[in-house]
């Protein structure tokens, strides 16, 4: 049916002009400010200056020898890694325990998405009261007996006290990814399973996990690429610290930009993220060796 | 797990002593394995919906009382002693422009990036899974690409871009530069792909344009997933604090979480503002998501990603 | 005939005034005035921005607010741009901008008499390399607030004159006094501090102690911020902390007025907050505590104009109508201190209780806040170490780590 060229003309064109705004979009909001901050890192450029001094790769340099950036980078990687693990973990937990023909469902379910849909900015906000050492989380250890915790104002936990807010709040989306991963798994292979006298444990990881592979690999790669890009709570909850703890990379580079006015510099470390945020996927969709249609 | 009911007993006649054995122990340990997951989920339900509640009593509480009560805490850490509206009150006199334009600000700009969003993105994705052409696979991985840019990084460059197209302090500038979604026409690509392209021909041997086939079959059948996206949309316009603050100065065009900041001042916060702004800034997302749920629910198990 | 010449001389003078007069009165003008977001503060301003622009009816002013902890991003985010407001607000951070060259110098417009006006004080953070850049619109400094309900319950004296003032030993026994505990919780800190762990609040512990944080030229740390007069004095700062635990590590919202804090350091427009959000709760202004001698953190909003406006004349206008003209106006609606000498002699309730600590404190014991064009990173610097201090690490080691970072931010001159 195919080969006229005339029908062939007709879909290019047809395919041309749907993708017409959102390439338009896309190039003069995303790629050409990416080439812009691009050019950026090799000036030096302060935001309160209008002159821009070409530096070369000066600002790599110093990227590089920077401790501070290099604390960024093992906190953002450590961030990632901790709540790509625990998320998908509670995700995939939670969807169990909602698969259980449990009555009333639907509310479960919608407690546990309400937050994915509440602004990050009021949960930044209501969470560091909460985290407060005189907070009301403390107000629960306390009336449970259980010692204080310094959450936000500990070397230790500040960085976990993060994670955990954000597995709260994004958990709810993964679930469901999770929870229609099950449903499409047929029941029939549960039951000649059974017959077969295999033990719960044993249809779970050799029917449920393998079949829960795309929407795990989904949830793993969207969570690392989201994961690697956080700022909001670090911005309004720690600003970095106790002791750059949770200094992670795009809060020193929006530090380094909007507050040091350093832009050249700000953008010479964003391309140095961008670079390793592309080799983190690659790496993850070689590992994870998905045959999807990407 | 395949569905049971629940303390049934066993079918077919037994001998009464091993049947009245043999239910007890069933009934007793599916009886425990009830309350523990209920348990568990009671929980679980509690801890994700504690914040909201006490976000929602601190509301309405004068502000002599929202930090009062917090250790030990009790039942006055969430029901108020002295119910008040004063906060919202006061939110609704504020100079110079009551919280309520900051909150239409914010709908307005949210909706209009939402429908925006829809259309563009799904024309789109309808391209990218439906139409062949060379380099789709090159431009949609450059699009993809683009997703993995945090907005911080970019943001003075695009502030520069947006003042050379003169759309500084303009409503424009919040809209436009948020209308191309990659990750939007990736999700709604996948879903796409999962209608039957026979359901197409079928519309364009009638004599159907790729526009009508995709306006009368792919889009009617597509529900669940434009609802999913569009929520998802609205809620990350709605979120936006940084760029608002950056692009759209002027407080006629301000939007809700830039108008929160301002409640920090050198002397003080307005916590008792904060968590009426808040509430406010919360309760309509939740409640129109709660409505829209089973679509949102649907377009998420329909959308391919499952396996 | 030579009165007939004089008298032509005045006319021609009266009626080119006149001709000019009307000139510049046919431009019109139009400024962009920005300042930090607080409702009572800006419904003050549009007040003064009213009468300003009766007074000038060729000059329109669009007025716009930020959120305090964002403004100077905002201003230099606007600059970059090119979009700088005309007239706004600015603080210590007049060198950053200065030193890049964002703002106007503005000796040419200060009479000697304006200038003679105003206080010592107002004529420090403004200035960058002896240039002056900005016109202070009040002065603003801090003392500490007391819950007279506890003091009282508790016997404790209120000191209300500056000679009464507690030592460092003093303060701390009666805030030791003041804490209550049951078990593991405090119920009661017996201090706090509004502006938590920042430079503006513990600069005056240093200098208390003959201390000091930068070199006279502002270049260096090291051999100032880790001498041995700061460290001691950072000592019995963390002291507060970890030994006599007085003070949270975290801040206590609306910890005072609720009976959470006994004593609590903040600024003088606290007041204002105190009487009309919690009118039923009964506080008394105390002066600072001293060491070795008396100091206090001294620092208000200037006024500046960018370097790039359009109407520099206009906006001098401005300027003026805001930090002389209506300063008595501003000061009585804003609840700041006046910076200028008039007011403050002219006005006997400068000289009472309480505002007699604030301005007593303002004329004996004011230090500055230093004003280096790498203000932000210093000011994020300090914080990171007074929150390492706080949770009882090493303090010369500490002093010492944020002294080096601070040497190369430093060093790298303007700004960069």
């Amino acid at each position: 049916m195919l080969g006229i060229s005339g029908i062939r003309r007709q879909r290019y064109q047809t395919a041309a002009a749907f993708l017409l705004p959102a390439t338009i979009g896309i190039v003069l909001f995303a790629l050409l400010p990416i080439a812009q901050a691009v050019r950026i890192s090799f000036f030096d450029y302060s935001l309160l200056n209008p002159e821009q001094i070409p530096v070369g790769l000066q600002n790599y340099e110093q990227a590089l020898k920077d401790p501070v950036f290099q604390i960024a980078l093992k906190n953002t990687l450590w961030y990632t890694t901790l709540l790509v693990i625990a998320q998908t973990a509670a995700a995939l937990g939670l969807a169990l325990l909602l698969k259980q023909q449990v009555r009333g469902l639907a509310f479960f379910r919608s407690a546990f998405f309400i937050p994915v849909v509440t602004s990050l900015v009021v949960i930044s906000t209501v969470w560091k009261l909460m985290y407060n050492t005189q907070g009301i989380i403390n107000g629960f250890l306390q009336t449970a007996s259980l010692s204080p915790q310094p959450f936000l104002t500990s070397v230790d936990q500040a960085l976990l006290s993060l994670v955990a807010m954000s597995v709260w709040k994004d958990v709810g989306f993964y679930m469901l990814i999770f929870l229609a991963g099950l449903q499409a798994i047929p029941l029939e292979l549960y039951e000649s399973a059974a017959i077969d006298g295999a033990s719960k444990w044993r249809s779970f990881s050799r029917i449920t996990l393998p079949l829960l592979r795309r929407p795990a690999v989904f949830v793993t790669v969207v969570g690392t690429i989201s994961a690697f890009k956080v700022f909001t709570p670090v911005y309004l909850m720690t600003d970095g610290g106790p002791a750059d703890s949770t200094t992670v990379i795009v809060f020193y580079i929006f530090r380094t930009a909007f507050r040091y006015f350093q832009m050249g510099y700000a953008s010479a470390m964003s391309v140095v993220l961008l670079l390793i945020v592309v080799a983190f996927t690659l790496i993850q969709f070689r590992l994870l060796r998905t045959t999807v249609d990407y | 797990m395949d569905a049971r009911d629940h303390g049934q007993a066993m079918p077919g006649p037994q001998p009464r002593a091993l049947q009245v054995a043999g239910v007890s122990q069933t009934v007793v340990r599916r009886a425990a394995g009830q309350t523990l997951l209920y348990g568990t989920l009671g929980v679980l339900a509690v801890i994700f919906l504690v914040p909201y509640l006490w976000m929602i009593m601190s509301s309405v509480k004068p502000a002599v009382e929202i930090f009062k009560y917090i250790t030990p805490v009790s039942w006055k850490t969430f029901i108020p002693e002295t119910f008040t509206l004063d906060s919202y009150r006061e939110l609704f006199q504020l100079v110079p422009f009551p919280f309520s334009r900051y909150l239409l600000n914010s709908i307005f700009v949210a909706t209009t990036v939402t429908v925006l969003s829809l259309i563009v993105n799904a024309l789109a994705a309808y391209a990218f899974a439906k139409l062949e052409f060379p380099g789709s696979g090159v431009l949609f991985g450059v699009f993809l690409a683009t997703m993995i840019v945090p907005f911080e990084v970019l943001a003075i460059p695009l502030y520069i871009q947006v003042r050379s197209l003169g759309w500084v302090n303009t409503y424009q500038a919040l809209i436009i530069p948020w209308v191309a979604n990659p990750l939007g026409i990736f999700l709604l690509r996948q879903f796409f792909q999962e209608i039957p392209r026979e359901l197409e021909e079928a519309a364009r041997i009638d004599g159907c344009s790729y526009f009508g086939a995709f306006r009368r079959v792919v889009l009617p059948n597509s529900i669940p997933a434009l609802v999913a996206f569009a929520l998802i949309r609205f809620q990350a316009s709605w979120d936006a604090f940084i760029w608002p603050l950056i692009a759209a100065p002027a407080a006629e065009k301000r939007v809700i979480q830039v108008a929160i900041a301002s409640f920090v001042t050198e002397v003080q916060t307005r916590w008792d503002l904060t968590f009426a702004a808040s509430t406010m800034a919360t309760i309509p997302i939740v409640v129109v998501f709660l409505i829209l749920q089973r679509y949102y629910v649907q377009g998420v198990i329909m959308s391919g990603l499952k396996g | 005939m030579l009165a007939g010449l004089v008298t032509l001389l005045i006319l021609a003078l009266v009626v080119a005034t006149a001709a000019t007069q009307s000139a510049l009165a046919q431009q019109k003008v139009a400024l962009k005035f920005w300042m930090a977001a607080d409702p009572q503060l800006e419904a003050a301003i549009d007040e003064l921005l009213k009468g300003y622009m009766r007074a000038n009816p060729n000059v329109t002013v669009q007025r716009d607010a930020f959120p305090f902890n964002e403004y100077h991003q905002k201003i230099a985010t606007a600059s970059a741009a090119g979009d700088a407001p005309d007239v706004f607000w600015m603080d210590v951070r007049v060198a950053a901008f200065a030193a890049q060259g964002s703002l106007l110098v503005l000796e040419k417009y200060l009479t000697p008499q304006n200038k003679g006006d105003i206080l010592e004080s107002g004529f420090i953070e403004p200035v960058w390399k002896g240039r002056i850049y900005g016109v202070p619109m009040h002065e603003l400094t801090e003392g500490l607030f007391v819950n007279r309900t506890m003091f009282e319950a508790a016997g404790i004296r209120i000191p209300q004159r500056l000679q009464d003032a507690w030592t460092w030993d003093d303060f701390v026994n009666v805030a030791r006094q003041l804490t209550r505990r049951t078990g593991d919780r405090t119920d009661v800190w017996g201090f706090g501090v509004l502006r938590h762990l920042s430079d503006w609040s513990i600069l005056p512990v240093i200098m208390q102690n003959n201390g000091t944080v930068l070199s006279s030229d502002l270049k260096k740390a090291t051999g100032n911020l880790n001498a041995p007069a700061t460290v001691e004095a950072m000592k019995w700062y963390q002291d507060l902390f970890t030994r006599h635990r007085v003070i949270a590590i975290d801040p206590i919202p609306d910890g005072f007025p609720t009976g959470k804090i006994a004593i609590f350091q903040a600024p003088s427009t606290y007041r204002a907050v105190l009487d009309r959000r919690f009118p039923d709760f009964k506080y008394a202004v105390v002066p600072m505590f001293r060491g070795k001698r008396c100091a206090v953190t001294a620092g208000g909003w200037n006024v500046s104009i960018a370097a790039r406006t359009k109407n520099p004349d206009a906006a001098w206008t401005l300027v003026d109508w805001l930090t002389r003209e209506k300063h008595a106006d501003w000061v009585r609606a804003s609840g700041y201190l006046p910076i200028r000498k008039s007011l403050i002699q002219k006005e006997r309730q400068f000289r009472e209780y309480p505002w007699d600590i604030f301005t007593g404190q303002l004329q004996n014991c004011a230090v500055h806040r230093p004003h280096t064009p790498a203000y932000n990173f210093y000011f994020d610097t300090f914080l990171a170490l007074a929150k390492d201090i706080a949770l009882g690490r090493d303090v010369q080691r500490a002093l010492d780590d944020a002294s080096a970072r601070l040497d190369v931010a430093l060093s790298r001159g303007v700004g960069r």
